[in-house]
């Protein structure tokens, strides 16, 4: 009972999330797809109706037409009920499939506009399942459940009604199989809903495993601890094996269960039938005794009577499953996250409120400038004027919010008050692109996009100033002998952290790659942390060049020998409010 | 479908008990369904006839309803036994499937490995392997059920109706089941393969999105990238339509056919009727089995829908699978005597190594040559790129190089099978990740039988004690990928895994990067006291390194 009761208000929440994640006319689709199941399903009525006949009208020795008609009758709503079919299925799938585009767009619209430094961000591997895989179970939710569900509404009642008129002890029958069914359904839901969820974790705990031991495929072979390895996913896959099992009994259980009832309802259906057309029962039927037609009919629809409850049993699983991830989308589209500083599109120009060239030659103030983490953590920066084409070193200890300054500079994520002003405009939603447009960026961390070398160089920039800029760039970094080492050169394919590259030599490149875009200001984040002198002295003559060639560069560094080679220094402290 | 086979014969082959016994059941449970309708419907014919003809009691009603009730029964029974055990069997074979994957990703080489992206062999072991469960269950065991089921249903019409019925009826129902086979899945395994592999480039495109956010954002790519992943998105879309649409025809086919089958059969039995070469009541055995034969072609609907992703998986497992013998290790044997000084435990010579060995491109290394004793401590000097942790990836046995060679122990490195050489040479390279867990798990793997006691001092050589008890001892998780560490930490837990090893010859790519000088000093001072004997190998650019060592060698 207080299972019940806990379950109620999930449910609904599921049902008034589909209502909100389904459009409307995917909504629409769906109900006409259910409609013409449900007539595609009365139709069998008159086929049995047909078949009945048919041996009726032999057994009371009627003419040879009237078995055309029937034979004919059969077939002809046996094309019918096809055709229907087809249709149901034509709609239900159009809808699944507007749906899961639809929902991709919105997660892939939702996901970029999400400030890279918001605490709400999902984990990457977390959404890219929710994003690529999971949302491909509506599928089977919506193109079988849901019409099962309609017709389980329906078909019962309406061969239970037919059953009555023909014979009030045929009615009964049905009437006492079929409410058994959801009430033993209920109880085997329950059970089932608990090992799904266990079978679930189980899923993704190896999944979390198995990218942990990719991860660390080369330490495991230095270590010798391949055989140790492989032994302990055993068991891991052997769990999954195991609980997936349990699910998969009690879904199958709870099908023979039903396959028993309605075996049963049919056999009961079958003796009544045989006795009272031997003539040994004479209660029941309102045309004593039953006719051998009505005997026929009955049987023939007695199974159908069972049918929609088993299609949904069958389509129970689906549910589940679609259910679980309604709440995830809901949970992901509506959380409160906090997005970047302007539109996740290119398209400034349709936003700004300034002219294209207003940023060239920034002056950056920064004025009031304050982040606010949590209750216990914010930052205050102080007003500060950057002038354009000189260079700024941000120093200060780790958590002073060095590199906060520069992604508050980008416009990565919004201030909690005060601005940053350039050439006196505030920026904001309006004019970041067009901001972003000026600024080139060297992370602390090099992450590669799946492609060539080349590729990952151009990133930003035009195919002119690529031709134009590139070989200085990679001059600059001193990179021949990089690319000389490497199999196919520029054109070779990097791995996800560049692999093929050395830590020093992929921070090189990402500054070659801010080279060549060739943008006026230029941002980065520790260039020379855990780098040999030598590479470093390399990273701050770049960088220095940069400088002199009239480029705004602003470092947060704990380099004193990089910030001393800057034309200021801005000195953070640690603070906490 | 060359590789569909194999990897169907691999899956029997492994599960021969469960598979047949499923197979039996399921046929079972198909000639269950043909005898329980069929009975059914001659039972009340024959009844039927029976009272109007009023001798209603002498008809024997007891066994035939016995026999429909024992049908019912027994239908709902087998199929309850045939579920279990086929889905545990594929269950299991998927397991091993898995498990035998990473094994064999665990036995490539240095190159592949380096190569390889999480998130595409994450795909290859997850999705691909998932697309394998329906081999036996949709497509091999219903097409041998099938096998088996048509003559049995053939031969009992043709005894209890006619022949030309018992004819006209599998007929039919083959001869729509073949064209289901010929007309829709040549439509739909192309796109269905390619639906699938469209999927996984989704995947690796959001993901990739993710990771390089920031720098999308910067540079203005945003929308770009956005538009991509929306146009294999719609490319997607367009393969999945197809498959779904042919797998709608199929279904409708499916259909046509088990109407055509029941139509055909009253036209002939109505025929037959009329020359009295057949009862009313047999007839109605006849119609009413007819109906349960689309049960036998049912499958074919799935097996449209997924052949082409069962295909391409099954090749991507071949893949691996035949590839095996090329990129497994090496696995020769070697008596491998402990170190007897004074002879070096590493002795290198004349060592030539090219990243491309068919280009004339410059070789990272040449002609490099060194002798390494027990106890020593050595640094590799050179600029970044320059060569060092190649040198340490040779020693380490993780590449091969064009020319030169190296003996561990007065042997050949070549003549080391994988064990005995991870038992003898230890390294930390300059990335490693560790595993989600606690802290003794990711020490215990690479010593399985390592004592909490024993784990300590190791902790403490490190100079982990106080990360450890902040964590609540060894058994604090450090999180995924050590993300309850900071980044001098996680290098501290990698060094301490690798010296759990106790090895004669320890390599290490520049151990203390990320840590203050300091620290390093102090790690490092540990270290040689905790292994006074082995011979020490590292590539280093750090004073505190360049310092700790006895002497350098510039590569």
């Amino acid at each position: 009972m207080t299972q019940s009761t806990q379950k109620t208000p999930e449910k609904r929440k599921a049902t008034q999330i589909q209502r909100k994640l389904l459009s409307r006319s995917a909504q629409k689709q769906l109900s006409h797809s259910a409609t013409i199941s449900i007539l595609s399903s009365a139709l069998w009525l008159v086929q049995a109706a047909s078949i009945a006949g048919l041996v009726a009208d032999y057994a009371t020795g009627a003419d040879l037409s009237s078995h055309l008609t029937n034979l004919i009758l059969f077939a002809g709503a046996g094309l019918v009920r096809i055709a229907l079919n087809h249709l149901a299925e034509y709609w239900a799938y159009k809808a699944a499939d507007e749906s899961v585009a639809d929902l991709r767009r919105t997660l892939l619209e939702k996901i970029i506009s999400i400030s890279p430094f918001s605490a709400a961000r999902p984990p990457s591997a977390q959404f890219t399942s929710l994003f690529a895989e999971k949302l491909n179970a509506l599928y089977p939710y919506l193109t079988s459940y849901h019409a099962a569900y309609r017709r389980t509404m329906v078909m019962p009642l309406i061969i239970l009604g037919i059953s009555f008129w023909h014979s009030w002890v045929a009615g009964l029958i049905l009437l006492i199989g079929g409410p058994l069914i959801p009430v033993f359904m209920a109880l085997v839901g329950y059970a089932a809903q608990d090992a799904s969820e266990a079978q679930l974790k189980e899923v993704s705990s190896l999944n979390v495993l198995l990218l942990d031991r990719l991860r660390a495929l080369q330490d495991i072979r230095l270590l010798g601890a391949q055989q140790h390895t492989t032994e302990a996913f055993a068991d891991k896959a052997q769990a999954l094996h195991t609980k997936t099992l349990k699910v998969l009994s009690i879904a199958f259980l709870s099908s023979t269960v039903l396959e028993l009832f309605a075996a049963l309802g049919v056999a009961m259906m079958a003796v009544y039938v045989g006795f009272s057309l031997l003539g040994e029962l004479n209660f029941g039927a309102y045309t004593t005794p039953l006719t051998i037609f009505e005997g026929v009919f009955l049987l023939l629809i007695a199974p159908d009577f069972f049918q929609p409850l088993r299609d949904l049993a069958a389509a129970w699983h689906d549910k589940a499953t679609a259910q679980a991830l309604m709440v995830e989308l809901e949970d992901f589209t509506e959380a409160q996250t906090q997005s970047f500083v302007g539109p996740a599109t290119q398209e400034w120009c349709a936003v700004r409120s300034i002219p294209a060239d207003a940023l060239r030659n920034p002056l950056i103030q920064l004025h009031g400038l304050s982040i606010r983490f949590n209750e216990t953590c914010a930052i205050t920066y102080p007003d500060t004027t950057i002038q354009p084409g000189t260079s700024l070193a941000i120093t200060g200890p780790s958590g002073s919010g060095k590199s906060t300054l520069l992604a508050l500079l980008a416009g990565l994520v919004p201030p909690t008050s005060g601005d940053i002003l350039i050439n006196d405009f505030p920026l904001d939603a309006t004019n970041g692109n067009l901001w972003r447009s000026q600024i080139a960026w060297i992370p602390q961390f090099p992450q590669f996009q799946r492609g060539t070398l080349a590729d990952n160089l151009s990133l930003g920039s035009s195919p002119e100033h690529v031709q134009r800029y590139l070989p200085e760039a990679l001059q600059r970094i001193e990179a021949a002998h990089i690319i000389d080492r490497l199999p196919d050169g520029l054109m070779t394919l990097l791995g996800e952290d560049g692999a093929g590259l050395s830590g020093g030599e992929a921070r090189r490149m990402m500054i070659a790659r801010a080279i060549c875009s060739h943008r006026p200001v230029l941002l980065a984040d520790e260039p020379t942390a855990d780098l040999d002198e030598e590479t470093a002295d390399l990273i701050k003559q770049a960088l220095l060049n940069c400088a002199s060639q009239g480029c705004t560069v602003i470092i947060a560094t704990h380099d004193n020998k990089l910030a001393s080679a800057m034309n200021a220094t801005l000195s953070l402290e640690k603070s906490y409010a | 479908m060359h590789n569909l086979l194999k990897i169907i014969v691999i899956s029997l082959r492994q599960n021969v008990r469960a598979f047949s016994l499923g197979l039996a059941l399921s046929l079972l449970v198909l000639l269950a369904s043909f005898a329980l309708l069929g009975l059914s419907g001659w039972f009340i014919t024959a009844t039927g006839i029976a009272g109007l003809a009023g001798i209603g009691i002498g008809f024997d009603v007891f066994r035939p309803s016995a026999a429909i009730r024992f049908l019912a029964l027994g239908r709902a029974a087998a199929r309850y036994g045939e579920r279990l055990t086929t889905h545990n069997a594929t269950l299991r074979s998927l397991a091993t499937f898995r498990v035998h994957l990473l094994d064999v990703l665990l036995r490539r080489n240095h190159e592949q490995t380096e190569k390889l992206r999480g998130s595409v062999a994450l795909n290859r072991m997850t999705t691909d392997v998932e697309a394998l469960d329906g081999i036996l269950l949709r497509l091999a065991i219903p097409f041998l059920a099938a096998l088996f089921y048509y003559p049995v249903a053939f031969a009992s019409l043709w005894w209890l109706a006619t022949p030309a019925i018992a004819l006209c009826a599998i007929a039919v129902s083959l001869a729509g089941a073949a064209l289901v086979l010929f007309t829709c899945l040549p439509r739909s395994a192309g796109p269905a393969a390619r639906a699938e592999q469209l999927l996984q480039t989704l995947r690796s495109q959001a993901l990739e999105l993710q990771q390089t956010h920031t720098d999308l954002i910067v540079f203005g790519q945003l929308e770009a990238r956005k538009n991509r992943a929306i146009t294999t998105e719609g490319k997607l879309r367009a393969r999945q339509n197809r498959v779904a649409s042919t797998e709608r025809l199929a279904s409708t086919l499916i259909q046509l056919t088990a109407l055509l089958t029941t139509s055909s059969v009253l036209a002939i039995g109505l025929k037959a009727l009329q020359t009295e070469a057949i009862t009313i009541a047999s007839l109605a055995f006849a119609i009413f089995a007819s109906l349960t034969m689309a049960e036998v072609i049912h499958p074919l609907r799935k097996t449209v829908a997924e052949y082409g992703r069962m295909k391409y998986a099954a090749g991507r497992m071949q893949d691996i699978y035949e590839n095996q013998e090329v990129k497994e290790v090496r696995s020769a044997d070697v008596n491998v005597a402990s170190a007897s000084l004074p002879a070096p435990v590493m002795r290198v010579r004349d060592l030539t190594f090219r990243r491309n060995s068919k280009t004339n491109s410059r070789p990272i290394l040449e002609h490099v040559s060194l002798d390494l004793y027990a106890g020593e401590r050595v640094a590799l000097i050179s600029p970044s790129g320059g060569g060092k942790s190649t040198f340490l990836n040779l020693a380490a046995g993780l590449l091969r190089p064009q020319s030169g060679e190296i003996e561990l122990l007065g042997k050949p490195l070549s003549s080391f099978s994988e064990e005995q050489l991870r038992n003898t040479i230890a390294m930390l390279p300059q990335r490693s990740f560790l595993l989600q867990g606690t802290v003794l798990e990711n020490l215990q793997l690479s010593t399985p039988d390592l004592t909490e006691a024993e784990a300590l001092q190791i902790i403490s050589v490190v100079a982990l004690d106080g990360v450890v008890k902040r964590l609540g001892g060894l058994h604090g998780n450090i999180g995924e990928a050590g993300c309850n560490l900071s980044g001098g930490e996680r290098r501290r837990l990698a060094l301490a895994r690798v010296l759990a090893r106790n090895p004669q010859i320890l390599l290490m790519d520049e151990p203390t990067e990320g840590l203050e000088s300091e620290l390093s000093t102090k790690v490092l001072e540990n270290v040689s006291s905790f292994l006074p004997d082995a011979a020490i190998l590292i590539a280093s650019h750090r004073t505190t390194e360049k310092d700790w060592v006895n002497r350098h060698m510039i590569v």
